[in-house]
């Protein structure tokens, strides 16, 4: 017996306790693009959209969870996912990479709204995350890219 | 070009097969000993083998460092990925080549030189053809000791020409190829339970430690079969055998693991377990942090020459003759962290009796011999194999968590078990980047050139990775065999008498100077210090850049023409220009609020990259904040390779550095590392990111020299110079926090 679930359009029986952040739950369904990176909701690599909201997984309880989950394995797959992986790929934005998951995540959400962010909305939405490898102005270049807006 | 640079690491690993392998279906494998850290270097070699073996570069796959199948090239540091992997498979390439060709002119009945090549299909005049995979069916069986002819540079439709990296779309869509995402069948997941302090040991009785372990289990899950004679026994066990799901407890000493089928299970618990577990001794001295009063703690003082240790006792300090005057001054960075974003992780398994560990590990072979030596296993019975992790920038916690892993793994043979730290782990137990302080001092005659130069350099270890240390010895470089019921000892730092090794990395200053006196003194660090991207060069060429400009200003000269005075070598000035160029000189637009420009240059280790960085900064005067809005980059890295990938490190290095040099301290208490989150250790965020601009002076003909670690130390003194020319302030100590920059802007007043 788990905790039901709906994630990436199906509904998930996941059996762990109501208390473990959502991140671990979806990381033990194998769905990794997730990734754990500070558990404090400092780094941005933890990222999914819960309903419509990117949240980081690593804040939310499993039984607080009210609203579908959507994951980077599934978005990835969106015309927005496209568009924004094809931006970041394409100038190879990144090193690592490790934090690029949460990033398109943010991105995506981001390029799904009807109107694209201006430049203070977008540095304050990628604000929630961190890159170690420096690749933050190509990673910028990638999201004014992709979203069309702001600076380019 | 030497016969030995030629070779690169074949020098080290000649037998091909080790390199280059043909599959049945035509994909090309090649090997290397190099680890893909974020550097790129897969995408590099992609690159060089299909220009040699004239293949597509979707033909290739790279399999990365494993023991016993990669080449051995010991280890990915230094900047050293492209010198010697690269060069080496380039050759190994060409090699594969000539003998595939040879064995096709056989089989065609055609002379070699009739023969063509496209992706890997050879033809003969007539029309008759061969593929690489047929005939590299067979090994290779070729020892490469020489170095042939290779295609010619012109004919290089990759290499040189942006190839997109190999990697990086995968990593951006998710796809779990991070050691982390690892998930092997059976796998169980494990959290280490660090002490309270360096040093500290578990009180927690056996018996106490097997009730809090039984009160572990989720409740919603019942918990059977729990063998309640021994904790270090199977905890929670179905009765079928098989797991329940529950939480099992490993306990070796003073180390502690919790281990559970799930990973969500495993955190949980281990936090919970954590706040009930009691620890005694341990603690450290955090006044030996202080950069201000390394001088003071000496242990040893080396003079170097050429960037190397050449006697033990260093020359006495220089008179300065002929100087009409002489500058002095003092410089400093504090410890700093890492701060990989995914904090480190390993997975390990014992089946039957070999052991296999994944890891992001720089060096699996290294890390081979010492997990075999704590483990009291025989190293042909350890397999190491590495598999990407998050970025690396010298020394972490991967090979740590490789032995927690292997412990585990040990202690609960059969099934695979994967172990990642925490962030608070990670930041309180990763080996520190050093603190380090400088004292400069320079002579300079009534024309304004330098005379003489003193340099020294305080510098805490650069040097603890681990390495095997002899059968019986008990000493280890590993992190968890500190704290095993038989502990192992921590070893002595490593000797820094090699070239432009650790703290005297770049001590040696690339200018032409008369007389010079170069002297490293090792002192004793608070914490565990080790390897940091660019080791001592980014302490040492911060000093040595901003005292250049310190010195210009005496003389009464400007940074530009002060340095190119002193630079008797061609490329070196030629990439200050280029900076410069590239910026549009040194001076900002916009009359008297216009913000502060600084240049810094240096040739890391004076043999590799040669780099030249403007920064341009702007200072509120109020608050003391120094934003870094662009710097401009411009490098000599010889034949580039891969020229995104290059830029790609020079920029990373450039914030990253930025970083270093705006935000970074690491705060030390009784207890060790007191800001163990991101919230007490800021670093570079994206708001506060500089626009880049990068230029890079290809030379196709020179040797490729390595430069991911290049761009640190100019980044450094470039801003603090910048800050310089805003304010009129010289500010000698990192980080340029905004309570120090108001400091200096009040003392000015
Ligand atoms: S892991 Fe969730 S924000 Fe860092
Ligand atoms: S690319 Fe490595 S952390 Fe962002």
């Amino acid at each position: 017996m788990g905790l039901p679930l709906e994630v990436n359009g199906a509904t998930r029986e996941v059996p762990a306790r109501p208390d473990t952040p959502l991140l671990w739950a979806l990381r033990d369904l194998g769905l990794t693009a997730a990734k754990y990176g500070c558990g404090a909701d400092r780094c941005g690599s933890c990222r999914v959209l819960v309903g419509d909201a990117p949240v980081a997984s690593c804040q939310v309880a499993l039984g607080d969870v009210t609203a579908p989950v959507s994951t980077l394995e599934a978005l990835v797959d969106t015309p927005e996912g496209e568009r924004v992986v094809t931006a970041l790929a394409g100038i190879n934005a990144g090193q690592c990479a490790y934090c690029l998951p949460g990033i398109a995540v943010t991105l995506i959400h981001l390029a799904r709204r009807t109107s694209p962010p201006d430049e203070e909305e977008l540095l304050r939405a990628l604000d929630a995350h961190l890159c170690r490898c420096g690749s933050q102005p190509r990673i910028l270049r990638a999201a004014r890219q992709a979203l069309g807006g702001g600076r380019q | 070009m030497s016969d030995r640079l030629r070779l690169g690491s074949l020098a080290l690993e000649p037998d091909l097969d080790r390199w280059v392998a043909l599959e049945p279906d035509g994909t090309v494998v090649v090997r290397t000993g190099k680890a893909e850290l974020g550097q790129g270097i897969r995408t590099a070699l992609t690159a060089v083998a299909a220009d040699e073996l004239g293949v597509d570069p979707a033909r290739i796959r790279v399999e990365g460092p494993a023991t016993g199948t990669a080449p051995n090239e010991l280890i990915t540091a230094g900047s050293g990925s492209i010198e010697q992997s690269v060069m080496a498979l380039r050759q190994a390439c060409a090699h594969a080549r000539h003998i595939l060709l040879a064995r096709a002119a056989e089989r065609l009945g055609a002379p070699v030189q009739e023969l063509s090549v496209d992706d890997g299909t050879v033809r003969a005049p007539d029309g008759a053809s061969a593929s690489y995979a047929e005939l590299g069916a067979e090994p290779f069986d070729h020892r490469v000791t020489e170095p042939i002819e290779t295609v010619p540079i012109s004919a290089r439709r990759w290499s040189g020409h942006g190839l997109p990296r190999v990697d990086l779309t995968a990593k951006i869509r998710g796809e779990p190829v991070f050691v982390h995402d690892l998930r092997l069948p059976g796998l169980r997941h494990a959290r280490v339970l660090r002490p309270p302090r360096p040093g500290a040991r578990l009180t927690t009785a056996d018996a106490e430690l097997r009730d809090l372990a039984a009160a572990l289990g989720p409740p919603e899950r019942a918990r059977t079969g729990v063998d309640d004679s021994d904790v270090d026994d199977r905890g929670a066990r179905g009765s079928d055998g098989e797991p329940a799901g529950g939480v099992d407890v490993v306990r070796d000493g003073s180390v502690v693991a919790v281990v559970a089928d799930r990973e969500g299970d495993a955190v949980v618990a281990a936090e919970a377990l954590a706040r009930s577990l009691t620890w005694e001794g341990g603690g450290i001295d955090p006044a030996l942090a202080d950069p201000a009063t390394l001088e003071a703690r000496v242990t040893s003082s080396t003079a170097i020459v050429d960037g190397a240790a050449v006697e033990d006792r260093p020359a006495p300090p220089l008179e300065h003759t002929g100087a009409a005057q002489v500058v002095r001054a003092r410089y400093s960075k504090p410890l700093l962290l890492h701060g990989s974003i995914g904090p480190s992780a390993a997975v390990a398994h014992l089946d039957g009796d070999e052991l296999t560990v994944w890891t992001h590990s720089q060096g699996v072979e290294l890390l081979r011999p010492s997990l075999a030596e704590v483990l009291g296993l025989p190293a042909e019975r350890v397999r190491v194999v590495h598999v990407d992790g998050a970025g690396c920038y010298g020394h972490n916690g991967a090979d740590d968590v490789a032995l927690d892993a292997a412990l585990v793994a040990v202690a609960r043979p059969g099934r695979p078990v994967a172990v990642q730290w925490s962030r608070d782990d990670e930041h309180g137990w990763e080996p520190a980047a050093p603190a380090m302080a400088v004292d400069l001092e320079a002579g300079l005659d009534e024309q304004g050139c330098i005379t003489s130069w003193q340099h020294d350099v305080y510098s805490q270890p650069h040097g603890a990775r681990p390495r095997p240390h002899g059968e019986g010895t008990r000493t280890s470089g590993l992190l968890a065999s500190w704290y095993r019921e038989q502990p192992f000892e921590q070893p002595a730092p490593w000797p820094v008498r090699g070239f432009h090794s650790g703290g005297h990395r770049n001590a040696d200053p690339y200018y032409d100077l008369p007389v010079r006196r170069v002297v490293h003194h090792q002192v004793p660090a608070p914490v565990r210090t080790s390897s940091t991207r660019s080791l001592g060069a980014f302490a040492n060429v911060f000093a040595i850049e901003s005292f250049v400009d310190e010195l210009a200003l005496a003389a009464g000269s400007d940074p530009v023409a002060f340095r190119l005075a002193h630079l008797g070598d061609r490329r070196a000035r030629e990439v200050i220009e280029a900076a410069v160029d590239l910026a549009g000189g040194l001076v900002a637009p916009g009359g008297l609020d216009a913000p502060g420009r600084g240049l810094a240059f240096a040739r890391y280790e004076n043999v590799k990259a040669y780099v030249a960085v403007v920064a341009e900064v702007e200072v509120v005067a109020r608050t003391g904040e120094v934003r870094l809005r662009r710097a401009w980059i411009a490098a000599d890295a010889g034949e580039v390779i891969d020229p995104d990938g290059l830029a790609n490190q020079l920029e990373g290095g450039v914030v990253q550095a930025a970083s270093w040099t705006l935000k970074e301290q690491l705060e030390l208490g009784p207890d060790g590392v007191r800001n163990r989150d991101w919230e007490s250790y800021p670093i570079l965020r994206f708001s506060e990111a500089p626009l880049l601009e990068t230029r890079l002076l290809d030379r196709p003909s020179e040797r490729p020299l390595g430069a991911g670690e290049a761009s640190t130390g100019p980044t450094a003194a470039a801003i603090a110079n910048a800050v310089h020319q805003a304010t009129g302030a010289r500010i000698r100590d990192l980080p340029l926090r905004p309570d120090r920059v108001r400091r200096a802007l009040t003392d000015l007043l």
